[in-house]
């Protein structure tokens, strides 16, 4: 079942990095850098990307000026999607 | 749908213009040996592989002879193929070379944090079979451990080429850039596939470079079994 998009993005997130990085939750929050702190390479965040897009149903686009490296942003580009469907 | 394309400015397509030109002279009258049994390998890999994706790589050595067979076998290896070219000076001088010789190629900006996840997704999502070199970012001769991880992004069968001149001049003593001798022999030699993680057996780092070294060394059988006879 597909994600709706009032739930909080931030879970949704944190529970792929999470997967995805085989780490907690809890480490995943406190990671100040997923690449440095979590060793998040690129690979990784694409399928972080992938996990959201099939939680949301929608293709999370990322810009040049976006930083694909704390929970925050990635959150930040997940809202900007979500908000232009 | 974006354009991912290296796109060029004019001098680097006057470059590759130039570069172009100079491929015809390497590859004139130069031979092809072992043409046919590649052509029959990647067919029995295609079909074997059934819906799973392909990613062909070698060595950053082999990039020049390997550009000098494309020119010569054109459409006998297939027209599916993208190459994946880093945004370095040269990758963007390769690609537009490429592109000259009719093929599609696909950005790699590995220095950008950002845009290299762009890429790696195009690189990941990219249905036709891609040719990637292995050691491109160094270090050179050996396989760089993110191959692997794109194998596996892929849910790929990586099968290793290699492409070997049998008299090429060494640029500085450069590992990296090999120029084929004009009217020389150049060997190709598919080698076995490796296939992605299945199960809990991930695709190895060791595993893909040891494909690697084995085709090596099939060109190279192959180099020294065409001599010609004195």
């Amino acid at each position: 079942m597909k994600t709706q998009e009032s739930v909080d993005p931030t879970d949704v997130v944190v529970r792929a990095l999470a997967t995805e990085l085989k780490a907690s939750e809890e480490e995943i929050r406190a990671a100040r850098s997923l690449k440095t702190d979590l060793n998040m390479d690129s690979i990784a965040a694409v399928n972080v990307a992938f996990m959201i897009e099939d939680e949301y149903d929608v293709e999370i686009d990322i810009d040049e000026n976006d930083k694909f490296d704390s929970v925050e942003a990635i959150v930040a580009i997940v809202r900007r999607v979500l908000e232009a469907r | 749908m974006t354009d991912r394309r290296v796109r060029t400015n004019a001098p680097l397509g006057t470059l590759a213009a130039v570069l172009s030109a100079f491929l015809f002279v390497l590859s004139w009258r130069s031979k092809v040996v072992g043409l046919e049994r590649a052509e029959g390998h990647l067919q029995e890999i295609r079909s074997a592989g059934g819906e799973r994706r392909l990613l062909f790589y070698y060595l950053i050595e082999d990039a020049i002879p390997l550009l000098v067979l494309v020119r010569q076998a054109r459409i006998r290896l297939g027209l599916d193929f993208a190459s994946v070219c880093g945004n370095t000076w040269m990758g963007r001088v390769v690609s537009a070379v490429l592109m000259r010789l009719g093929r599609r190629t696909l950005s790699f900006r590995f220095e950008h944090a950002t845009l290299s996840i762009k890429d790696v997704k195009a690189l990941v999502r990219e249905p036709a079979p891609l040719t990637i070199s292995a050691d491109g970012r160094g270090p050179y001769g050996h396989v760089h451990p993110d191959l692997r991880r794109l194998v596996e992004g892929r849910d790929a069968i990586a099968v290793p080429i290699s492409v070997c001149a049998a008299r090429s001049l060494r640029l500085c003593g450069s590992r990296r850039v090999a120029v084929p001798w004009p009217g020389g022999r150049i060997a190709i030699a598919v080698g076995a596939p490796v296939a992605a993680a299945v199960g809990d057996e991930p695709v190895s780092t060791e595993a893909l470079e040891a494909g690697l070294r084995a085709a090596r060394a099939a060109a190279k059988r192959l180099l020294v079994g065409s001599e010609p006879r004195e």
